[in-house]
């Protein structure tokens, strides 16, 4: 231990979204409100849906020596956590011995590998897998391979929490370097279900929105009149975070601090949310921070698009954060489930290293039950945000909010 | 069955596999430097099975198998059923 309430920095972000296969793709896309939700067929599914899509097959990055282990998650974690380490100035943790670590959310892990054997084995008679399918298809695979690519060698920890699994895989890293007992860590999540055995659970919720007939882009539609239900998504985002101390030992840039956790129950129903669970995990992130409400410059909203969901947020939002500007930006990217958090946390980053609040885009019509100090259509710029909060709740009721601050005693990152 | 053709269809398996060029491997190749780990040689196994329409029964081999301890071990598992 080299001490507690040690104060934690972001110095690496990775990314492979439907908005960006890098940081700087992210960042350009969110400028200016690209979409990234394309129509998603399957020949299987007579319904064509919208989808936030990972539009690249990345095997071709592996060997045929790796490919059997590894799942399009494990494949796209992978390289989102390679990413974030490099951006970090990192490529292997091995020096750092047991104090660097790895946490991980997913809300399904190898679903393409584990739907393709149920196929082989109801279709095809086979009895038998390939020795590879259980290790491929096993929720902690990704994670499982970064820590041998990358030495990573203290906790390597998967958590599965529904849309907030990436948010307390960030959580519990930061409480792990903050109180002493790891001085980097890794922090993210992936998702690559869009499968039509996955997707078709998501229609049987009758949750998934219909395609817009005139501009697929812009069928997702945060707290919007108009809205019709939630977007799939795929992708892996990463965080490299570690204590302010060891950032400045060897000279690091950083996007910002992560400065406050909350996480809380509702305690309530599996697939119903509850205000009252939401406002204490918001309460907790800025007792966390030590901020007033009002110090937060910018929220990125849970905000699915469903009819039931947004209002509650909504409730939650304005009870804690009143007037504070809010946008949801799975508007042009979906919900990315397990990664969804950490792709939220990386945009409230760059609001507050870029000085700019991103957008709710396709938000027209604002329901009125779902009143907020929107930042609607139009990202705006040049605007400093000094603190940003994220904000994610998921089925089975666990909610977590992060906060991120300006940090000013080391060098910015370039970018 | 002759221990050319085994070879043959091993070769061409772990080609079409695992990218693993024919020419790098020799009689004496340890499959281990091929890098195969031991779960790819248990699909190396069920493979030879439906390729060869054989049943491995007797899957023992040296702690760093070569090569020609996969062919040793193919014929032998085929002498036996014939017996």
């Amino acid at each position: 231990m080299t001490g507690k309430n040690r104060d934690v920095v972001v110095t690496g972000l990775g990314v492979i979204s439907p908005i960006g296969f890098n940081v700087a793709e992210l960042l350009s896309s969110l400028q200016q409100n690209r979409s990234g939700i394309r129509l998603w067929e399957s020949s299987a599914l007579a319904k064509k849906l919208p989808a936030g899509i990972v539009d690249r097959d990345f095997a071709g990055e592996f060997t045929k020596l790796d490919l059997p282990y590894l799942d399009r998650c494990s494949q796209i974690a992978i390289l989102a956590a390679r990413q974030a380490a490099f951006d970090g100035g990192l490529e292997q943790f091995a020096e750092y011995g047991q104090r660097a670590g790895l946490f991980y959310g997913s809300v399904g892990g190898g679903v393409k590998t584990e739907h393709e054997w149920v196929r082989q084995f109801y279709v095809e008679q086979k009895q038998l897998s390939k020795p590879y399918t259980i290790m491929a298809c096993m929720l902690n695979a990704a994670p499982a391979h970064i820590s041998i690519r990358q030495q990573i060698l203290g906790p390597v920890i998967t958590h599965s929490s529904a849309c907030t699994s990436s948010g307390t895989a960030i959580g519990d890293a930061y409480r792990a370097i903050r109180d002493g007992y790891l001085d980097v860590a890794l922090a993210g999540g992936a998702e690559a279900a869009l499968l039509p055995t996955f997707v078709a659970l998501w229609g049987g919720l009758r949750a998934l929105a219909e395609a817009d007939p005139d501009d697929v882009g812009r069928s997702c539609r945060p707290f919007s009149k108009n809205r019709s239900g939630l977007v799939l998504g795929e992708g892996a985002v990463y965080l490299l975070l570690e204590s302010r101390d060891s950032a400045m030992r060897r000279g690091a840039s950083c996007y910002c601090a992560l400065t406050g956790y909350g996480i809380a129950s509702d305690g309530y129903h599996i697939g119903s949310p509850k205000a009252d669970g939401q406002i204490a995990a918001l309460r907790e992130a800025l007792r966390d921070a030590a901020l007033a409400p009002e110090q937060i410059g910018y929220v990125n909203a849970h905000a699915t698009a469903t009819p039931g969901g947004d209002p509650i947020e909504a409730n939650a939002l304005r009870e804690v954060l009143g007037g504070v500007p809010v946008s949801s930006t799975k508007a042009i990217h979906g919900h990315l489930l397990g990664a969804a958090s950490a792709m939220e946390l990386a945009i409230a980053v760059l609001a507050v290293h870029k000085s700019f609040l991103p957008a709710t885009a396709h938000l027209d019509e604002i329901d009125p039950t779902c009143m907020l100090n929107h930042v609607a259509n139009t990202p705006v710029f040049d605007h400093p945000v000094n603190h940003a909060l994220s904000f994610s709740a998921g089925f089975g009721g666990t909610n977590v909010a992060l906060v991120v601050s300006r940090e000013d005693s080391l060098p910015g990152k370039a970018s | 069955m002759d221990a050319v053709h085994i070879q043959t269809v091993i070769k061409d398996f772990l080609a079409e596999r695992f990218d693993i060029s024919a020419d790098k491997i020799t009689d004496n190749t340890a499959i281990r430097d091929l890098g195969l780990d031991s779960m790819m040689m248990l699909e190396v196994m069920l493979e030879l099975e439906d390729r060869l329409g054989i049943k491995l029964k007797d899957l023992s081999m040296p702690a760093n198998p070569m090569l020609r301890d996969v062919v040793a071990l193919v014929e032998r598992n085929q002498s036996a059923q014939k017996r």
